[in-house]
């Protein structure tokens, strides 16, 4: 049972601050992030794309980027996050787009090893957790207890998708958070869209990064 | 009207103090308040009990961040007519004290004013530690009150990363204040 009067003093410890820290946190704007200058980017590139795409069908080329349900990560190619290790996006079949890429990753580690009964899952452990079941099956399986190191850039990872469009997906796939917050990398990060102590089924609104797609492939092969 | 000025209006006992702070700080306070009272009469009223406060301790304080050591005073009156109305709101502060309600550890009780300035200290020592990020979600939601959404609307972030992040900061709260004596 919870303490709300340690709770409460605790309330009154945090009104008792530093003046210099209230008028920090009043005051903090953050900066113009280089998200807004790579969503300029990502436009320019796309436009870019699209006119190789249309000269290349013009002059009778192969169409470029197969898979009718991950167009962006064509357009996402190339395009760094700054500070990211550039191998954890790097996909090790070259074309594969990182929807394929991960559906390969699951299909392979949905091994006996991993399999777990719903009733099982640990929402409430000091770890994060990556479950996922293919669509319409009721097998569920869980990665290993996930580095808290990892943690912060799974989460960034996770919120890094590019819109679904309609596109439908062959694997659920959600991360269970220590404090009992489920949330899905195909799913915007949302609090309409986090559930605690259960899994949920969805329609997919993102698709999964080549960003989210390194770090899973580093996650579950360690 | 920077806030020294201001301050200088209230040591020279001008009305005009009490304008210019409703000018610059009403909104802010009345927004502060609303979050721990969920009713507009009740956080009027707490502004204006703020207003009177200020008054009669401009003299002789002289802050220097006239809106922190207003918002200190408006979040003490509302709290303190909170917990007199034992209100049930599950958002803002009945949400965050049930996740402060783990930072103490059983263990230790908090029993005079020495432990309570000495936890306060403790928390700016974590929070002066802590990234500026981190530090301003962390006042944002346990000293203002306000929403995880609207933290992570104005601070451009992800509602999950901002959960994440104060649940992460709430356990090395806690194993930070383990390690200390409080008793």
């Amino acid at each position: 049972m919870k303490d709300m009067n340690k709770a409460s003093q605790l309330m009154d410890a945090i009104g008792n601050l530093d003046d210099g820290l209230i008028w920090e946190a009043e005051t903090y704007r953050p900066a113009r992030r280089y998200t807004e200058a790579r969503r300029w980017v990502t436009v320019a590139a796309s436009l870019l794309i699209t006119v190789a795409v249309i000269l290349l069908a013009t002059i009778g080329g192969n169409l470029i980027g197969g898979d009718k349900q991950s167009p962006t990560p064509d357009v996402n190619e190339g395009v760094q996050d700054p500070g990211q290790d550039s191998n954890a996006g790097s996909n090790p079949s070259g074309n594969a787009s990182p929807v394929k890429e991960i559906d390969r990753l699951l299909a392979e580690e949905s091994i006996e090893t991993r399999k777990v009964l719903l009733a099982d899952i640990p929402y409430y452990d000091e770890f994060y957790y990556i479950v996922w079941a293919r669509v319409g099956s009721d097998d569920y399986y869980i990665s290993d207890p996930i580095n808290l190191y990892v943690a912060d850039d799974l989460v960034e990872a996770a919120s890094s998708g590019t819109y679904a469009n309609g596109a439908t997906i062959d694997y659920y796939i959600w991360v269970i958070c220590p404090d009992g917050a489920v949330f899905s990398p195909h799913l915007i990060p949302n609090s309409g869209n986090i559930y605690y102590g259960t899994l949920f089924d969805y329609e997919a609104e993102l698709l999964p990064s080549d960003f989210f797609a390194g770090l899973l492939s580093t996650i579950l092969i360690q | 009207m920077e806030d020294y000025k201001i301050v200088n209006l209230y040591w020279e006992r001008s009305e005009r103090a009490i304008v210019e702070t409703q000018n610059k700080y009403n909104r802010m306070l009345h927004s502060l308040s609303y979050s721990v009272l969920s009713s507009h009469e009740d956080a009027e009223e707490c502004v204006n009990d703020t207003l009177l406060k200020a008054w009669n301790t401009m003299p002789t304080e002289r802050p220097t961040y006239l809106g922190a050591y207003l918002s200190k005073i408006i979040r003490r009156l509302s709290l303190d007519r909170y917990r007199s109305r034992k209100r049930q709101k599950r958002d803002g502060v009945e949400t965050a004290l049930d996740e402060l309600a783990d930072c103490i550890p059983s263990d230790v009780t908090i029993d005079s004013e020495w432990d309570q300035s000495r936890l306060t200290e403790l928390i700016e020592q974590y929070l002066k530690g802590e990234s500026q990020e981190r530090r301003v979600m962390f006042i944002r939601r346990y000293f203002f009150a306000k929403d995880i959404a609207e933290i992570a609307d104005e601070l451009k972030a992800t509602e999950v990363k901002v959960r994440v992040t104060l649940h992460r900061m709430r356990d090395n709260l806690r194993a930070l204040l383990e390690k200390e004596d409080l008793l």
